[in-house]
């Protein structure tokens, strides 16, 4: 019983890790049946929605779905409004709803969509993901909707807002803002649905509108809500800052306007305004009580105040910066950005030997913590950790290993938490690697503090900090798919160039990827893969990009777990009789031999190994020419 | 050590083990020998012929022996209250130079599947221990004893032991293995007792499952020879035996202390004292202490006699610490009780002054039955019970909260008989005394069940004098760490099942012949004497649930003292698994910390009453024809505190549950030492009060050892109605079945309770053929008719033995209040009723929501099977109960 209980726990814990795997079909192994969760499909639909809603994430994606019968809808429907999981989920749950009632996408995220209250805050995400599905089909789909999205339009929450945003899509932003003159109500919608259209042009076109519902004698929640739309403009960045820093003053209008300017980048804050925003924001921490001094809201004008500081002449700076640590300890705030595997800032500084406090605010969907470690010793610490499994290690904390070379470290904090790391940086000027040391995340997920003398000096000529890995690249964007055309990507290929080699080199696929006899076998080999693929370019991008979106059985992440219920995670080298073997990373020199008699369960996912977001790095024209080297490279290979 | 010979270096060999070598265990002179392991090690300090005999086998090595056991004890799984200290911290203290190890049996219930990990654990714990020095000076030498084979006691109602002999065999074999792997000693007594229990007639087990006194006497030889030694000749003196049960008893009052929360836990630093220098842990170590010392006085005493030396008649404690002086803050700048106008007044009022204070609800007036004036024995009472011959038994805690070392150990249970009739007591016996903090107690089997933290005694007069001359350790394992939160609160369930109430902080760990229980932070207990059962009945995070009651339909009621919450049981009383606990519960959020935030709050699981008042005590449904007919089923609760009253409520049933409405106070003292702990209706019908009587009320806010703590007090008053009679009860008391029968058709809840009482202590086969005849009987016309059936499948129950036609008929009946029941006695009685699942499953779509919820609750005793019978239920309205138990239903069978 409490072998089970822990195995139970230890699989939720797993599962909400391993990015939400949908997992594939069941394993034939004696000791490696998936156990699925019984749902009663053929009971009524009250009893099946019950049962599904007890099932958390992980065990809800494992309840078996097909399309050829109605009683498969509910757990679709589930999939689909469920909170926490990933765009593929819903794309396949979708599909399952389309194929089983014969309709189409927009009808049934319309369906979906009219189905969530708005209240809460889980289903309002939910609601956006499922406003952004829609808004991102074709605009014919959208012009053939215009009745039903003038009707949500009249309607309230995310479909309302989807309303707007699909007549704006569709053609018809007129329509819209004519219908959000209708009231103020109308007009917190139509200002969230401005976010929800896809960002270029036509958004921006909007930024007019949006202006203008900042007036004083617009309603406050009309204003607060144009506050949060004017920070996803990609145009007159400088002009907005201007705007919403004189709106920081005003009480109700802070928050609101504290985290929209969070959202405009450095140097599009002009110093002048940056300057009296930040006697605006000192004066607060100084007029704000102590009890007081510690919520989010607070947190964020301080490291918003922060953030100014480094703009301002390093005088200025001193001055308001001694005024702050009267009040204040030093908030630095570090958010992981979801589904990219990345911390949002890749170094942060802090003053020798002063007390700071470090907020991580996991953003992602799955868990993640922050290990903040000695120079030099972020790969190890990072190995060291994930080789726990599930033994607790530092302080009882789960991936933190029990050693001299850590630093500071927080629990594994849970998709939507936070966590606050206090203590005093180290005395000896340097830099620190920071690094989520969850399994696997540490060859992206990292970062520096830099620990310097005098912030401020630092600040006024600061220093980036040498990537802790070797890395030399910087994040260009994190590329989609749909950032690339379909129909042109063919053409727009050239003939394979060094150039393309170099850069395949770069982005380290051959650390897994044999090419030409060269590299790793943790995943296919590509020497081929243009022949395996027929020359469909973007199949092969898509391959890259979206690692987990189709993925061979033999290069699948399977889960074994031994009858002391320590998990092992990897992908399956071998396997015989007695015996499986398991690579567990990339930089793994041995595979992990595990008897079967030791096996409780192998749980197979749908999960590559593969990261994500490996071409983040890489701008348009080099992925292009990457692609190329890896479309061609074979060919040089089968004629020598 | 020069002046041994080389044969006393090695006095004890380890028997030859035949397929593998095992190490000798050498015992030296000086040696600390420390036992460790689960209850059948625990009971050598009350039954000390192992203990005897090793003295008087080898006098010459003086030998210290510290029993640390604790029942239910595995090699790594030790349940205990807060801070009592790791095994090491006590093998420490105790400066271990030998370790007996006993584990086993409680694994065992694991069987196939368990055997590996516990070889494996046993070989991790004794290599650990060989890594450390509790001596200081070298690794402790160990000896691994195996658990005893198991004794069929002949009860058909009691597990043979076929299948536990089976896997303690192969836990025998796998600790022998682990023995010779390591190099340490063991003791094979599976297979001597196993050959003993089948040549012997005399039964040398309380239950199968654990010995009786009788058994660790014929255990004693057996042990040793296992151990290589050869016994001594001849008994151990009467002299010897006696110096041990004193030395073990101070050893006993010592590491297993109550009030441990109060000492070593959070609640040692509370109680200071008037002049601010002392905290119950210091006053309360230093008598540990103190006790440690006495304990070393009796082992040099123990050796004396072993070698045939004579001792003075006492102990001569003259060089033990003195008790640090407790300076009252009673009443003080300091005292919290003060402050919040808890306390009462140190100038203790009469009982003929306190009467005039009264006020009770029109109609009621109060009358005293006893008080200390006239009945010192009636000292702190704390609880109340009738017997079948309907005489008053209370049981007093003169030494509350805890017996001080060198001090009388004198708490009692008393019999208070008003022999002429005219509603006051007029004589006084004295059942049992020598008990330490009885919190509780019931009636039943010939006999009364006493809880004596961490025990419950089984207490039963044989020679008719009203005086116990049987005393046995029935059920232990119980946490000690709150004299105040000990068990009590003792029912008899209709169907014949012992319920006790345990409260939070305490980490407890029975053992039973059908495996072990663990269950912390508090709950109710169920305890089956007919077939041994033994289990949680409710496992939620109370505080101190005081209160439980079952009304004329078996539905119960709990009432938890601290925060004043009153709980319907149904739907809390499904299937949980240690370390698992109920949704709720005033410390739902410490205790379970639900990541679901769904399950948070202490109002996941409602209360039925609004509270308005705390704290609480007994509670008690009103079922009196004496008592006015409009507040016929009302719920009282004793208020020690806020009210000091007998609070009353109306009851109302509302869907599947019930809903309570505070009505004015039934009775209410101006007294401020008024503490009404307990309640119950005696036989004529009138309401009985047991008034503690104390000025200081609460644990926390004095020291243990305050000086104003009152001893002497205590009152017991009834409540009687003006103008109506009183209640005419039959006799059941040694009275024919048949007309014992009669009494269950009668109106009042108690006489019935009795009549139950009472049918349960009579031979099974008289009481079934009696049932089936009466039953036959009965006028189905009568509007009781399904009542009495229903009273008949109880009584059934209560013999494990159930009529399948009468169960269906109360299955089937007209009144949901008795399908309910019906839906409840099939789940408990499912080891005979093969298709129980299928009878539970049929009411799962019942008309009625009550008898919906009870099957529901019932699928939780079932397998993963019974989810799908449990979820059909949402096929029809599921209110706010229904929902909960369906919940938590499926939070038990969704884990399996």
């Amino acid at each position: 019983m409490k072998c089970l209980f822990f195995r139970r726990l230890l699989l939720s814990l797993l599962f909400v890790a391993v990015a939400t795997p949908r997992l594939a079909m069941a394993q034939s192994h004696d000791h490696g049946e998936v156990e699925r969760p019984k749902v009663y499909l053929d009971k009524s639909a009250r009893i099946v929605e019950y049962q599904l809603k007890r099932l958390d994430n992980a065990r809800l994606l494992l309840v078996e779905t097909k399309t050829d019968d109605v009683k498969y809808l509910p757990v679709f429907k589930a999939i689909l409004l469920r909170s926490g999981l990933s765009r593929q989920n819903r794309d396949e749950a979708l599909a399952g709803l389309v194929a089983i009632n014969k309709t189409d996408v927009a009808t049934e995220l319309l369906v979906a969509l009219e189905s969530l209250d708005g209240e809460d805050k889980e289903e309002q995400r939910v609601g956006r993901q499922l406003s952004a599905i829609l808004l991102s089909q074709p605009k014919d789909v959208l012009t053939g909707r215009l009745e039903e999205l003038k009707q949500a339009m009249s309607a309230s929450g995310v479909l309302q807002s989807t309303g707007f945003a699909g007549m704006i899509v569709a053609g018809e932003a007129a329509e819209a803002w004519q219908q959000a003159q209708v009231s103020a109500d109308a007009r917190v919608s139509y200002l969230a649905a401005v976010s929800l259209v896809p960002a270029g042009d036509l958004r921006d076109s909007l930024r007019d509108n949006v202006v203008s519902c900042l007036a004083d004698d617009q309603d406050v929640a009309v204003r607060a809500a144009a506050i949060r739309t004017m920070a996803t403009f990609g145009v007159a960045r400088e002009n907005t800052f201007e705007r919403l820093a004189d709106l920081v003053s005003q009480e109700a209008l802070r928050t609101p306007a504290v985290r929209s300017l969070l959202k405009i980048p450095a140097a599009q804050r002009p110093v002048a305004a940056a300057k009296s925003l930040t006697n605006v924001l000192v004066k607060i921490a100084e007029a704000t009580p102590a009890a007081k001094r510690t919520t989010n809201e607070f947190l964020d004008a301080m490291q918003l105040a922060d953030e100014l500081l480094a703009r301002l002449p390093a005088d200025d700076a001193r001055a308001f910066r001694k005024r702050l640590q009267e009040v204040v300890v030093r908030v630095v705030r570090l958010h992981t950005v979801e589904e990219e595997m990345r911390y949002d800032k890749t170094y942060f500084a802090v003053e020798a030997g002063r007390p700071v406090q470090v907020v991580l605010e996991n953003e992602d969907l799955m868990p993640h913590n922050l290990v903040i470690t000695k120079t030099g010793t972020l790969k190890n610490v990072a190995l060291e950790g994930a080789a726990l499994g599930t033994t607790p290690g530092l302080d009882g904390k789960l991936y933190v290993p029990n050693s001299s070379d850590v630093l500071f470290a927080t629990t594994m904090v849970n998709a939507g938490s936070r966590e606050l790391l206090t203590f005093t940086a180290p005395t000896e000027p340097g830099e620190y690697p920071y690094v989520c040391t969850f399994p696997r995340h540490w060859m992206r997920m990292y970062g520096v503090m830099v620990v310097v003398p005098d912030l401020d000096e630092w600040q006024r000529n600061p220093v980036e900090p040498k990537d802790p890995l070797g890395n030399t690249r910087k994040l260009v964007q994190n590329w989609k798919l749909d950032d690339f055309d379909k129909q042109t990507i063919k053409t727009s290929i050239s003939a394979p160039t060094s150039l393309g080699e170099r850069l395949f080199k770069e982005a380290t696929c051959l650390g897994c990827h044999k090419m030409n006899g060269q590299g790793g076998a943790v995943g296919p080999e590509l020497t081929d893969v243009a022949k395996r693929w027929k020359g469909d370019h973007y199949g092969i991008l898509r391959e890259i990009l979206e690692p987990s979106y189709r993925i061979e059985p033999k290069y699948a992440v399977k889960m074994v777990i031994d009858l002391d219920g320590k998990p092992t995670s990897g992908i399956v080298t071998a396997e015989d009789k007695k015996s499986i073997s398991l690579l567990e990373n990339p930089e793994a020199k041995e595979p992990k031999v595990i008897m079967k008699d030791n096996i409780e369960e192998i749980i197979p996912s749908s999960t590559s190994m593969m990261p994500k977001a490996l071409l983040d790095k890489f701008t348009r024209e080099e992925i292009l020419e990457i692609l190329a080297y890896i479309s061609r490279a074979g060919e040089g290979a089968a004629g020598q | 050590m020069r002046l041994l010979t080389a044969a006393l270096l090695t006095v004890l060999t380890v028997v030859s083990v035949p397929s593998s070598s095992v190490a000798d265990l050498e015992l030296q002179p000086g040696d600390r020998v420390c036992l460790v392991g689960n209850e059948l090690g625990e009971r050598m300090q009350h039954h000390n012929h192992c203990e005897a005999l090793l003295h008087q086998t080898y006098p010459e090595l003086q030998l210290t022996i510290r029993n640390l056991c604790f029942p239910g004890d595995e090699p790594y799984e030790r349940i205990r209250s807060l801070d009592f200290g790791d095994p090491d911290s006590h093998l420490t203290h105790s400066k271990a130079d030998v370790i007996l190890f006993f584990f086993g049996f409680n694994e065992s219930f694991d069987g196939d599947d368990g055997v590996s990990q516990f070889a494996k654990d046993m070989a991790r714990l004794v290599k650990e221990t060989q890594g450390k020095k509790y001596n200081g000076k070298s690794a402790p030498r160990i000896a691994l004893i195996s658990p005893i084979a198991f004794e069929d006691i002949g009860d058909p109602n009691v597990t043979d032991g076929t299948q536990q002999n089976q896997d303690l065999a192969k836990y025998t074999a796998a600790l022998k293995q682990v023995a010779a792997d390591t190099g340490v000693a063991f003791a094979d007594i599976y297979t001597p007792t196993k050959a003993l229990f089948e040549s012997t007639d005399k039964q040398l087990t309380l239950n199968g499952s654990h010995l009786n006194d009788d058994g660790y006497k014929a255990l004693a030889p057996i042990l040793m020879e296992a151990l290589g030694g050869t016994p001594a000749a001849g008994e151990p003196s009467e002299s010897l035996m006696a110096e041990l049960a004193d030395k073990n008893f101070h050893w006993w009052h010592r590491y297993r202390a109550v009030n441990g929360y109060s000492i070593y836990g959070k609640r040692g630093l509370a109680g200071k004292t008037g002049d601010g220098k002392y905290n119950n842990r210091d006053v309360m170590e230093r008598e540990r202490t103190i006790l440690d010392q006495m304990t070393a006085n009796r082992d040099k005493r123990v050796w004396a006699l072993a070698a045939g030396e004579t001792v003075a008649d006492k102990c001569d404690d003259s060089n033990t610490l003195p008790f640090l002086e407790v300076v009252t803050n009673v009443g003080g700048d300091d005292d919290p009780n003060r402050k919040r106008g808890k306390l009462g007044s140190l100038d203790y009022l009469p009982a003929a002054e306190q009467q005039k204070l009264f006020k009770l609800a029109p109609g009621y007036e109060i009358q005293l039955v006893a008080s200390e004036e006239q009945f010192p024995e009636l000292a702190n009472p704390v609880s109340l019970n009738f017997d079948n011959k309907g005489r008053l038994w209370v049981s007093t805690m003169q030494s509350y909260p805890h017996w001080q070392p060198k001090g009388e150990l004198n708490d009692k249970v008393i019999i208070l008989e008003d022999e002429d009739g005219n509603g006051t007591a007029d004589k006084c016996t004295v059942f049992a005394e020598g008990l330490h903090q009885p919190t509780g107690f019931e009636i039943g089997n010939g006999g009364a069940y006493v809880a004596q933290q961490p025990d419950i005694l089984f207490l039963k007069d044989t020679d008719g004098d009203d005086v116990a001359d049987v005393r046995i350790r029935k059920l232990v394992g119980f946490d000690s760490a709150d004299s105040h939160h000990g068990i009590s609160a003792f029912e008899w369930g209709p169907g014949g099942s012992l319920y006790f109430n345990e409260g939070t902080f305490k980490y407890s760990q029975v053992e039973s012949p059908y495996g072990l229980t663990r269950m912390h932070e508090a709950g109710v207990w169920r305890y089956n004497p007919r077939t041994e059962h033994f289990g949680t009945h409710v496992s939620l995070p109370f505080a101190n649930p005081w209160g439980h009651v079952y009304d004329k339909w078996g539905q119960d009621f709990i009432s938890d003292a601290s925060p004043g919450f009153n709980y319907w049981a149904t739907p809390i009383s499904g299937k949980v698994e240690y370390p698992a606990k109920h949704a709720g519960g005033s410390f739902n959020d410490s205790v379970n910390n639900f990541k679901d935030t769904a399950l948070r709050g202490r109002n996941v699981y409602p209360q039925f009453i609004v509270k308005r008042t705390r704290p609480s005590a007994g509670n008690e449904i009103i079922s009196s024809r004496h008592f006015k007919p409009e507040d016929q089923g009302d719920f009282l609760l004793c208020n020690v505190i806020g009210d000091r009253s007998i609070l009353q409520h109306s009851m109302k049933e509302a869907g599947s549950g019930f809903e309570g409405k505070e009505k004015p106070a039934l009775v209410f003292c101006e007294d401020g030492n008024f503490r009404p702990i307990d309640i119950q209706f005696a036989p004529d019908g009138t309401l009985y009060i047991c008034d503690w009587h104390q000025a200081l009320i609460g644990h926390l806010q004095h020291n243990l050892r305050e000086p104003n703590r009152d001893h002497q007090h205590g009152r017991i008053w009834r409540v009687i109605c003006k103008d109506r009679p009183l209640v005419k009860a039959p006799a059941v008391a040694g009275e024919p079945i048949p007309s014992v029968l009669d009494a269950l058709t009668e109106y009042e809840d108690r006489t019935r309770y009795r009549a139950r009482r009472e049918l349960a202590e009579r031979a099974t086969e008289d009481v079934v053929a009696a049932v089936g005849k009466w039953t036959a009987g009965l006028d189905k016309s009568d509007e009781l008719y399904e009542h009495n059936i229903l009273e008949a499948c109880w009584v059934l129950q209560s013999h494990n033995v159930v009529d399948t036609d009468l169960l269906n008929a109360a299955l089937n009946a007209k009144d949901y209040h008795c399908r309910g029941a019906a839906t409840r006695i099939a789940c408990d009685m499912r080891h005979k009723l093969p298709n129980a699942l299928e009878l539970i499953g049929e009411r799962i779509g019942d008309d009625h929501p009550r008898v919906r919820l009870e099957a529901v609750r019932a699928c939780s005793f079932f397998g993963e099977d019974a989810i799908e019978v449990a979820l059909d239920v949402l096929e029809g309205d599921v209110d706010r109960y229904l929902q909960y138990t369906l919940d938590e239903t499926m939070r038990h069978l969704e884990n399996l």
